[in-house]
């Protein structure tokens, strides 16, 4: 112990002594680790951190296998599987979600408000920290009006007051009853966000026991607690007997799927996420061993320039070990000081990419330090520092004592030479590699950022807004008794109009590439009875008049809506180019006239525009087919109604930056609808950037990585042969008072550089194009293996490494003889 | 003390082989004040390697008191050559990252001794070599003497019983040389077993003894009159 503190004092000494190798091998050592932290620490949140419940192992998803996309199964299908599943079992449900803006001593806040059955939360074993949960009595309807609280909204809104429970909160001014605050980090749904609540679901006793129809009453999601000794396979088992019995005994028309699914849950929130994690390890791998190929070098020249030392340690006594122990303790030292700065430098990464990686991967709200990030951190160090010391050491402690005592051989062995050169050269070639995927991903960004959107960019503020709140047929919502067009929405795009600076406002169900979902609906076509799969299904939208001047999106026949397009008047509707080619190719749109119901105004409704394609979901995805429906048009009782009150877009087109607008927004909303949530707004450009999605995060990502590889490749090219320079000053000085001039001398360094970049880039290149590969299913506009990607890259790596190699030629060609022949 | 028996070393460069040292038979006696000569190439340095044990690749009988060195591996070789022999270098061979009381200190720490014991007896060598004030000073900041003379106090701190100079002179001016030469002197007189190595007439008249190499072949064996000047170290 004692001597390992001297080690330690001793290195500190010498590190403190060589501050350019100290700062140089810290920086590395720091990009290197704190780019795997950074990965480690998102992995962890995403996939590894145990969700926070009682034994989150034994939490399991519950949901009917069925080809119909989005078909949940009922309340009391979920009640027979419990039974089936015996005493033991536990289950619970989420029966709807929903935002909510809330007002407490805090100020103003909009949570997210799930409904739950009472077992659900007892299910996952979670106490609350103050009050109690639910009971099962409270789900009866009438007496479902109590919420918990997440402890974030408790701490925020309610300023941690201790005797909450018992307080009233109103949400779209009903009154609810605080029953109490669940713990810090308590999420369910779990990724979800922060600032959740949850009350009871109101659960009519008959829909305890209908299957299907108007009674039944369909959770978004299905719990179940694993018993004791069971699999969820086994789970899957005894639900799939019980399952298929009660298929049969459901109408045959309803189609009632005979088979379960059961998924651990955690593992049902990242699955999709896995593979992009894996490809960020492995790629974070790569940083981190071209780091170690560098701090390796580099302590391998510094061994050798300390050979004489070494020798006077062993002849004063030191064993080999001991004098391995030093070198250890000084790699050790490196690598923890470079582990303490890499912490940090990845934590700054994941803060600056922050917004993008909450908007492409899930579980976000999990991510930060914790004990799995420190001992991962602790393992990387003292893996770097293994790796960074032994073979400097285990080369040096095979030196010879006596010949290293009288200054023989004190300079590298070829062998250490080759060593080192084949490091530089691993390095290079797998710069080379970052390189080209950055290149191609940069031109995978410029590509799409060149494909026509349709709609214009320039100040546009958009935002989704909800007044209703509920995803839910709610009788007793007021909302769903009064028409939320005249007394909502239109007031408030007259608002937002009169704000100065607003050149045009529109309200629209769908706005391009905003994530938000939209509605497929089927119709007819000037009353046609055709085959179901030759019908017009179309993307439905809603929309007041000024979408078009609001988004620049041109007209290519007709017009759009008007306010001369109300309740009263003749239902009129806007198809897109794409429903025009699709459903009626060759022939003038206009006039013609689709249907949805069998009777009403909207069994007639006159196709009266064209509206140019816009890009929907996906800058690379064809435009789909679409229908617009005045929003003008819509009222309690028609088509499309529902949408109304679930979700609507605003699209803000101003003279000043739309970013400006925003408070404004938020103001006008609240003085219209004060209960009414906004998610996502945003500029049109900046949902537009976002549609790149994970394009754009890799792109960055492999933009970072790629400038790292650079500048480590750069300093192991310009290290290594600074060291040969140093090691050659007496052949060098020999040579020139011999009379080489000076052009030889950088004729003799710079070739040696040339070798070593050219079997590095020849390397790196064969490597680039098998990587290549692997990135074709990500890329957009560019082939895997464009030639001028790999060109361009190659002469960028070129140029970069003959000035890391200039500086040492130079100082190769200014050695003084004198100086350099001058024997101790 | 020190009995060679039939010692040989060569060095194999491609088919040649150079021999070095060629059947030398010596005995060394405790308290002894040895010098060994020779023209250079002779060998000198190569048997105070092997006298060091820093050198395993000789042939014959090395007799380290009654311990047959011969007979033991590299390991044990290091550890005896810890506890009972120092040694003194024509380069110093200081280290220039420490001060002189830790370069003083660098033996007694790869022994297993007490950090107190280690402390006393640095203290006790500085105060002996009266080098005390110069105790937090780098090697640059000394003079070449000045250097030897840590050099010497940091091959004597664990008081060995053997202590071998390889031209401990060699890099010093004369009166630095005499300095240095009175106190090995001092140190024999102590009862330090001293084989130093030197192309100085000068210096191997401090000595009893003096051993002759040429070709590896040790060629004479003679007493010499002890020189009687005392002179303190500085």
């Amino acid at each position: 112990m004692r001597s390992i503190f001297e080690d330690l004092r001793y290195a500190l000494r010498q590190l403190r002594r060589s501050p350019g190798f100290t700062f140089t091998a810290v920086a590395v050592l720091a990009l290197g680790i704190g780019a795997n932290i950074a990965a480690f620490t998102v992995m962890n949140g995403i996939l590894l951190r145990p969700l926070p419940y009682v034994h989150p192992n034994r939490i399991v998803s519950v949901e009917l296998v069925s080809p119909m996309p989005y078909f949940s199964m009922t309340y009391a299908n979920m009640l027979q599987l419990r039974d089936a599943g015996g005493p033991g079992l536990q289950m619970g449900a989420a029966l709807g979600g929903s935002r909510a803006s809330i007002v407490g001593p805090g100020g103003r806040l909009q949570v997210e408000r799930t409904e739950v059955d009472a077992n659900l939360i007892p299910m996952l074993g979670v106490q609350p920290l103050l009050g109690r949960v639910f009971r099962p009595e409270e789900t009866d309807p009438g007496r479902n009006r109590e919420v918990l609280l997440g402890e974030d909204v408790w701490r925020k809104l309610y300023l941690s007051d201790a005797q909450i429970a018992g307080k009233t909160l109103t949400i779209r001014g009903v009154a609810y009853t605080i029953l109490g605050v669940m713990p810090r980090n308590f999420a369910m749904p779990f990724g979800e966000g922060p600032f959740q609540i949850w009350s009871p679901a109101e659960i009519p006793s008959v829909a305890r026991t209908a299957m299907s129809g108007d009674t039944a009453i369909n959770p978004f999601s299905v719990f179940a607690r694993l018993p004791e000794g069971m699999t969820p396979a086994q789970l899957a088992d005894v639900f799939n007997r019980a399952q298929s019995t009660i298929a049969s005994e459901v109408p045959k028309e309803d189609n009632w799927p005979a088979r379960v699914k059961v998924t651990g849950y955690q593992d049902s929130l990242n699955v999709e996420a896995r593979k992009p994690l894996f490809l960020l390890a492995g790629v974070v791998f790569g940083i981190w061993a071209l780091a170690c190929l560098n701090v390796t070098s580099l302590m391998l020249a510094r061994a050798v320039s300390r050979l004489r030392e070494q020798a006077v340690r062993s002849a004063l006594g030191a064993s080999r070990m001991r004098l391995l122990q030093q070198s250890m303790v000084e790699s050790l030292l490196l690598s923890g000081i470079g582990a303490l700065a890499g912490m940090l430098v990845g934590q700054s990464v994941i803060k600056l990419l922050w917004h993008q990686i909450n908007r492409n991967l899930p579980l976000t709200s999990a991510i930060h330090v914790d004990w799995r990030v420190v001992a991962a951190l602790v393992a990387l160090t003292l893996v770097t520092a293994v790796l960074i010391g032994i073979i400097p050491a285990l080369r040096v402690s095979r030196r010879n004592v006596q010949e290293s005592l009288h200054g023989f051989n004190t300079t590298a062995s070829a062998s250490q030479s080759r060593t080192r050169e084949t490091l530089v050269v691993a390095q290079l070639a797998l710069t080379l590699v970052f390189l080209i995927g950055a290149g191609l991903f940069l031109r995978t960004i410029h590509a799409l950022r060149q494909v026509p959107l349709g709609f214009s960019q320039q100040n546009v503020l958009t935002g989704g807004v909800i007044l209703s709140g509920s995803s839910r047929e709610d009788a007793n919502d007021p909302l769903q008794q009064i028409n939320i067009v005249r007394t909502s929405y239109l007031p408030l795009l007259e608002r937002l109009r009169a704000i100065p600076g607003v050149q045009v406002a529109a309200l629209s169900s769908v706005l391009p590439l905003r994530r938000e979902m939209s509605v497929r609906i089927g119709g007819e076509l000037d009353h046609k009875d055709v085959p179901r799969e030759q019908a017009p299904m179309a993307d439905g939208r809603l929309a007041s008049s000024g979408l078009v001047e609001a988004l620049g999106i041109p007209m290519a026949r007709g017009r759009f809506f008007t306010e001369d397009d109300t309740a009263s008047s003749p239902v009129v509707v806007v198809v897109n180019q794409a429903f025009a080619s699709k459903f009626l190719p060759g022939l003038d749109p206009i006039g013609h006239i689709y249907s949805m119901g069998k009777t009403g105004r909207f069994h007639d409704a006159r196709i009266v525009g064209v509206i140019g394609d816009t890009k929907q979901t996906n800058v690379t995805d064809a435009t789909k087919p679409e229908i617009y429906f005045c929003l003008a048009q819509i009222e309690p009782g028609t088509p499309l109604y529902g949408i109304a009150i679930a979700f609507m877009q605003v699209a803000i087109r101003a003279a000043i930056p739309a970013d400006t607008l925003r408070a404004q927004f938020d103001k006008v909303l609240h003085e219209v609808a004060p209960d009414a949530t906004t998610t996502e707004v945003k500029t049109i450009h900046e949902a537009v950037e976002d549609s790149f999605g994970s394009q754009k995060l890799i792109a960055h990502l492999l933009e970072g990585f790629a400038a790292l590889a650079l500048m480590i490749a750069s300093v192991g090219l310009y290290g290594l042969l600074s060291f040969a320079v140093a090691q050659r000053t007496k052949e060098i000085g020999l040579r020139i008072a011999l009379g080489a001039p000076q052009a030889n001398i950088l004729n003799l360094i710079l070739r040696r550089a040339f070798v070593l970049v050219l079997v590095g880039l020849s390397i790196g290149a064969a490597m680039a194009w098998f990587a290549a590969r692997l990135a074709s299913g990500y890329i957009y506009g560019v082939q895997a293996h464009d030639a001028l990607t790999f060109t361009a890259v190659v002469i960028v790596l070129a140029a970069t490494s003959f000035l890391a190699a200039w500086l040492p030629a130079r100082r190769a060609a200014a050695v003084d003889p004198i100086l350099a022949l001058r024997s101790e | 003390m020190i009995e060679l028996k039939n010692i040989e070393r060569s060095y194999k460069t491609g088919h040649t082989e150079t021999w070095v040292l060629r059947q030398i038979r010596l005995t060394i006696n405790e308290g002894e004040f040895v010098t060994v000569m020779g023209p250079s190439g002779a060998g000198k340095s190569s048997l105070l390697n092997v006298l060091a044990l820093l050198d395993d690749s000789w042939l014959g009988e090395y007799w380290f008191g009654n311990t047959p060195a011969h007979k033991l591996n590299r390991k044990q070789r290091a550890d005896l050559a810890r506890q009972r022999i120092g040694m003194v270098f024509q380069s110093y061979h200081l280290l220039d990252d420490l001060t002189v009381a830790e370069n003083i200190d660098l033996p007694l720490s790869y022994k297993n001794l007490p950090a107190k014991e280690r402390q006393g007896m640095v203290a006790d060598i500085l105060d002996r070599f009266q080098i005390v004030a110069k105790k937090d000073l780098y090697p640059n900041q000394l003079s070449g003497g000045q250097q030897q003379l840590v050099g010497i106090a940091r091959a004597v701190v664990h008081a060995p019983a053997l202590l071998l100079a390889d031209e401990p002179t060699g890099n010093l001016h004369s009166t630095q040389a005499r300095e240095i030469m009175e106190l090995f002197c001092q140190l024999n007189r102590a009862g330090t077993t001293i084989v130093q190595v030197t192309h100085s007439e000068e210096n191997a008249k401090y000595g009893k003894r003096i051993l002759e190499l040429r070709d590896g072949w040790l060629t004479r064996d003679e007493a010499v009159e002890p020189r009687t000047t005392e002179v303190g170290a500085q």
